[in-house]
């Protein structure tokens, strides 16, 4: 079996992903336009950035053809039991079938969603222009050639509310997708993200988040991107733009068992912008590992003002050969006095082949601020297994227990009852043997 | 009920029981003194299966059984409890969870279903009374950020509610005031019958005011070197170890 994986490894193949880019570009027919323009500038970036890689960049990891005719042919139909109904949890549900709407039926009044496609030229190029900072090629290519997702509205309303949004892919090979969220100012909402799909699919989303004022925001998000194929791979990009006394709550989870279980690899480019004060960022990652899976975590949190708080609490447990890595780093700006940040990265590993990278990072250039940062590789401690087991407790049933109480901590945060109840169920589900 | 024969143990490759000898019948109160490093600590987690250390020689028996092959689990199942020195912290296990897991176990072990919500709850409340101990506690994240005299209580409230047939408390009078030791002792007597035991670990002679014991044993160089009545541990809080080890 490991020697056929070996076969399979080769990086990944630009060159295609530049033809497509570049074959959208010539449906654009009008040359002149702003738009032409914009994606025609992002496409010529994608082509320097991979043309001047150095080889320790993270997409030289991603090694599968995206392409070839032939992975396409492994296509198969979403096979999962158990799929996790999130009904009880929210309040609607949207449902996004390969990148369409397929149902927005019973949104409230203050929501909207259109399709990318939908929207007018101009505000499909100054979308795409605010990611102009960033320096990775998956960015510039879905800026250059993606026309596929949603832009969502929030506008203010009575009571807090909860939206569903569900993801469903069938499609192999490349899927780009964009999906924007504008979030108006006093805004209470909560988003729960699931992704369905078994296929061989290489999923380039990029998540461009705008919150307003004092406007209060949780997501609960599960699982990858790409579906649950063992040769999945998801490349997300997801840029936060925070103003003055907002709230956010982000909240991921990685299982590989149970009904929000996926397989693959997953790459998350994160950014979160604190442009105003009296911020609060709040980050939560639990990646509970099995088999060859990899989560792969860049996190950058940027404060920008003063009196903001942030933290990026992110916990992992690995077994077999899974990977984790953890590559975070907050920016404190010179005005950004009175930041407190916490920067918390734990990790056991199960097994002698699952590893973890764990580098937190800061940069600060304010000189009245608060910024931890720390993380922690270790086993299931022994001493511990023996309290318990000298209680009667079965060994099994006592790594059980440690295990689960080692990522409690983010679980117990959760503010939303049915929702912890469901993570509950699903983090139990993890550790059967 | 335990029957320790020539026990002979080590650790990281040290020596440290070295042909111990001990027999505790039902209903008996066996004290175990000695100076530090004389193997105590070992005999307790040797008795209670601690697999850091391995038996090179002699055998134990409870209940008429050689034990030596029963994992931890096991032999907390057959009713042997440890009282540890040093209890261990577990952030996000409560200890009603705990208590709830460990209460089932055992008695699944035993072929017994498991318990109700409402009578385990009533027999924790009752315990927790007897060791002037509130509620709350039950809710608490196990040891974590416990005081070393609740950590001690904790361990005492364990074991009335396991009701085992052999306790071993390994030093769980060392770091408590007068009060929580007179608590704890009261915990130890309100469990004491004819057909239970127990083996205190102690440095001091001042817990065995409060706990009577039948037997006080002198470890020393993983050996017990003298035994005798309650009169003996009186002895050697007036005259220390070294008349005897001599």
């Amino acid at each position: 079996m490991s020697r056929e994986k070996q076969k399979n490894i080769k990086p990944i193949n630009f060159s295609e992903l530049l033809t497509m880019a570049q074959n959208y570009k010539s449906l654009i027919l009008d040359k002149k336009t702003d738009l032409y323009q914009t994606r025609s500038y992002f496409i010529e970036k994608f082509k320097n950035q991979i043309s001047s890689g150095s080889k320790k960049l993270y997409w030289k990891n991603f090694n599968y053809n995206i392409f070839s005719e032939k992975n396409k042919i492994n296509e198969r139909n979403f096979e999962k039991n158990n799929i996790v109904s999130f009904e009880k949890s929210s309040d609607v549900s949207i449902v996004i079938n390969d990148g369409v709407i397929t149902s927005d039926k019973n949104l409230p009044n203050n929501i909207r969603i259109t399709d990318f496609k939908e929207i007018s030229d101009d505000d499909v190029c100054s979308y795409i222009k605010k990611t102009d900072k960033l320096n990775d090629p998956f960015v510039s290519v879905n800026n250059g050639s993606c026309d596929c997702g949603f832009v969502l509205d929030v506008k203010e309303s009575k009571s807090p509310q909860i939206i569903h949004i569900k993801n469903i892919s069938s499609k192999a090979g490349l899927y780009q997708n964009r999906q924007i969220y504008n979030i108006s100012k006093n805004v209470k909402i909560t988003f729960i993200e699931s992704f369905e799909g078994c296929s061989e699919q290489f999923n380039n989303t990029i998540s461009q988040w705008e919150v307003k004022e004092n406007a209060n925001v949780y997501k609960y998000s599960f699982g990858s991107r790409a579906g649950s194929h063992k040769n999945s791979q998801s490349v997300f990009s997801e840029f936060v733009e925070q103003h003055k006394n907002s709230t956010c709550n982000f909240y991921s989870f990685y299982f590989n068992e149970g009904g929000l279980g996926f397989s693959g690899k997953i790459r998350n480019n994160i950014l979160f912008n604190l442009i105003g004060e009296n911020i609060t960022s709040n980050q939560w990652s639990v990646s509970l590992l099995r088999d060859e899976c990899f989560v792969d975590n860049d996190v950058r949190t940027q404060h920008m003002s003063p009196n903001c708080s942030s933290s990026q609490v992110y916990k992992g447990i690995y077994n077999d050969r899974s990977k984790g890595r953890f590559d975070s780093c907050v920016y404190v700006a010179k005005d950004a006095q009175k930041s407190d940040t916490v920067q918390s990265n734990n990790n056991i590993l199960l097994n002698d082949n699952a590893s973890v990278n764990s580098n937190p990072q800061l940069e600060i250039f304010a000189d009245d601020v608060k910024c931890a940062h720390g993380s922690t590789i270790g086993q299931i401690d022994r001493n511990a297994l023996f309290y318990l087991r000298a209680r009667g407790i079965s060994e099994v049933l006592a790594k059980k227990l440690l295990l689960t109480a080692f990522v409690g901590d983010i679980v117990e945060s959760i503010n939303n009852s049915d929702i912890l109840n469901l993570v509950s169920e699903e983090v139990e589900k993890q550790f059967h043997n | 009920m335990l029957e320790i024969k020539n026990l002979q143990s080590s650790i990281n490759e040290k020596n440290v029981l070295k042909g111990l000898n001990l027999n505790v019948n039902p209903g008996e109160i066996h004290a175990i003194m000695g100076p530090n490093g004389s193997g105590k600590s070992t005999l307790a987690s040797v008795i209670s299966g601690n697999e850091d250390h391995e038996v090179i020689n002699g055998d134990i028996r409870f209940m008429g059984e050689s034990i030596l092959d029963y994992s931890p689990e096991d032999r907390a199942r057959a009713g042997i409890f440890l009282s540890f020195q040093y209890p261990v912290e577990i952030p996000g296990v409560s200890v009603s969870n705990f208590i709830k897991t460990s209460v089932n176990e055992i008695r699944k072990s035993r072929g017994l279903p498991q318990i109700k919500a409402n009578e385990l709850l009533k027999a924790m409340r009752e315990k927790l009374d007897l060791l002037s101990m509130k509620s709350e506690f039950l809710s608490r994240s196990l040891n974590d950020g416990f005081s070393g005299g609740e950590k001690k209580r904790n361990e005492i409230f364990q074991m009335s509610m396991l009701n085992p047939t052999l306790a071993i408390l390994d030093e769980t009078d060392s770091g408590l005031d007068i009060d929580a030791l007179k608590i704890v002792a009261n915990g130890v007597n309100k469990l004491k019958s004819s057909s239970n035991s127990f083996i205190i670990i102690t440095h001091y002679q001042r817990l065995l005011n409060y706990i009577k014991p039948d037997f006080v044993h002198v470890l020393s160089d993983g050996e017990i070197v003298k035994t005798g009545g309650a009169e003996l541990a009186l002895l050697l809080e007036e005259n220390g170890y070294d008349n005897i080890v001599d």
